[in-house]
């Protein structure tokens, strides 16, 4: 058996394309910024009085603060409520945490295929989650190890597993590749 | 076969409706469980010429455990299990039950549980209040009966739930308008039905127009095997020959046998029993079979569905 063998496991979010959910009472469309498709989305639902948006990226609300913005949203909605949300994958899976907790269930969040490629990593050897990452290796930003960036996806820290790539020469580094 | 049975003895019966009694257990050689709200006990009623086994909920506090209690409604058209209970069982019998299991417990990402009720379909509902009360969960109970028949522990639950608390007695003409009660409810709320059928599938079928994720809708039907056309089953490793007559399900008619298989519900939703049939046209009655295993023929819920045919073989 060879145990150096390459395991080659992905395990990243598959995104279905999004329509307006009609039967639902209510909708709530959070984009980390006004993209086309969210917008698109948005314009296609024609009953006013039942839709609200809201856009981080205008005022750069944290997420604690959307997170308040979304609660009150949601405080009074119907239980067959749908959500719409559109960003980066952590945003997309950071806002999916909050609105879960709110009480949707799966069903009634839908996430827009990610904007960007840009990845949280989260690292096994100190658990900080490096945000903004674009290729592999890269570098943990608590513990300088480089990680090397797996598809490993964790919908709980909406990040990817990274682990160091040269733990047993510590001057070999991989070259950089972009990631896909 | 029921593992791990239970030994009990017959504490109290008590009249709690028109049709429905409600009987207490408590232990008779081993410590009785604290069980999971939702739970159900199988009931092993040992009359002259045969064994009758029928799963009941358990109603009482499922932390307590100086005694279980479930409620048996006289079926009009029983099989033998709830008149045996009613007319046969008495205070001090000693009876054998199966451990706690549980098909129906309460979804405690809910915000809000909407239960509803439908006759004797109280009895889940009546361990979930007491671990909804402890950790102070949004609840409301829809309790619908016929209050000539059924309708057991409504002044109880009106005491205890004031107006979180509504009856409907049909036999009063009141109703309950499903759609608008579910409509009006808030974000995070989950359903949960127990009662006939048609209550269930009214219920799914509001929630499938109003977009009402199916994860939010919980059901639970105990449906008791219906009759059929009497069949015979060969057994394919002993060779055996079973006969099922008309009133038994093929499980009980397994089991009469001493051809035993694990089951849980005997009211086809756990998938415990599932036999593997390599011959035969099977009527499937059961809601655990994914449809495309059904057109398959390849299996069979014994303990509600039968054959089409005279004869079928199972694997087992």
């Amino acid at each position: 058996m060879n145990i150096e063998q390459e395991i080659d496991i992905s395990n990243r979010p598959i995104y279905p394309s999004v329509e307006i959910n009609k039967g639902s009472a209510y909708q709530l469309f959070i984009g980390e910024t006004l993209s086309d498709e969210l917008n698109r989305l948005y314009q296609s639902c024609s009953d006013h009085d039942k839709k609200k948006l809201c856009i981080s990226g205008v005022n750069a609300l944290t997420i604690k603060e959307i997170n308040a913005d979304i609660t009150s949203f949601l405080s009074t909605a119907p239980l067959n409520s749908t959500v719409y949300i559109a960003g980066s994958e952590p945003f997309i899976w950071k806002i999916a945490k909050i609105v879960r907790t709110i009480g949707l269930m799966d069903e009634q969040i839908k996430m827009l295929k990610p904007e960007s490629k840009q990845r949280d990593l989260f690292c096994v050897h100190c658990f900080t989650i490096t945000p903004g990452i674009m290729q592999t290796p890269a570098q943990c930003s608590e513990c300088k190890r480089y990680l090397s960036v797996t598809d490993h996806f964790s919908k709980l820290h909406s990040a990817y597993l990274g682990y160091q790539v040269n733990a047993e020469v510590a001057n070999e580094i991989p070259e950089r590749q972009e990631l896909n | 076969m029921l593992a791990n049975k239970i030994s009990v003895k017959v504490s109290a019966v008590e009249q709690v409706a028109p049709s429905i009694r409600e009987y207490t257990f408590t232990a008779a050689d081993q410590k009785l469980s604290s069980f999971s709200p939702g739970a159900h006990v199988v009931v092993e009623m040992a009359s002259n010429d045969k064994t009758y086994r029928n799963a009941y909920s358990l109603l009482s506090d499922p932390l307590d455990t100086s005694n279980y209690r479930i409620a048996v409604r006289l079926q009009d058209k029983s099989r033998g299990g709830s008149a045996f209970m009613h007319e046969q069982v008495k205070v001090g019998d000693e009876m054998r039950i199966s451990p706690p299991s549980n098909l129906f417990a309460p979804d405690w990402r809910a915000k809000k549980h909407l239960l509803l009720a439908g006759g004797v379909g109280i009895t889940p509902f009546m361990s979930y209040l007491p671990e909804m009360q402890r950790r102070g969960c949004n609840l409301e109970l829809h309790y619908m009966f016929h209050g000539e028949q059924t309708g057991a522990y409504k002044e109880l639950l009106k005491k205890e739930l004031g107006n979180r608390f509504v009856s409907y007695d049909s036999d009063l003409k009141q109703r309950c308008e499903l759609k608008s009660l579910i409509k009006n409810q808030p974000l995070g709320t989950h359903i949960y039905i127990c009662g006939p059928a048609a209550l269930i599938e009214a219920t799914k079928a509001i929630g499938q127009e109003l977009s009402i994720p199916s994860s939010m809708i919980h059901y639970e039907e105990f449906a008791t095997p219906k009759p059929g056309k009497p069949f015979l089953v060969d057994i394919q490793s002993s060779g055996k020959t079973v006969s099922v007559g008309g009133e038994e399900s093929l499980l009980e008619a397994l089991e009469q046998a001493d051809v035993f298989v694990p089951n849980m519900c005997r009211g086809g939703v756990c998938g415990q029993c599932v036999c593997t049939v390599i011959e035969g046209d099977i009527e499937h009655r059961d809601n655990f079979l994914s449809e495309d295993e059904k057109v398959s023929g390849k299996f069979i819920m014994p303990c509600v569905s039968r054959a089409h045919t005279d004869r079928i073989v199972l694997d087992i």
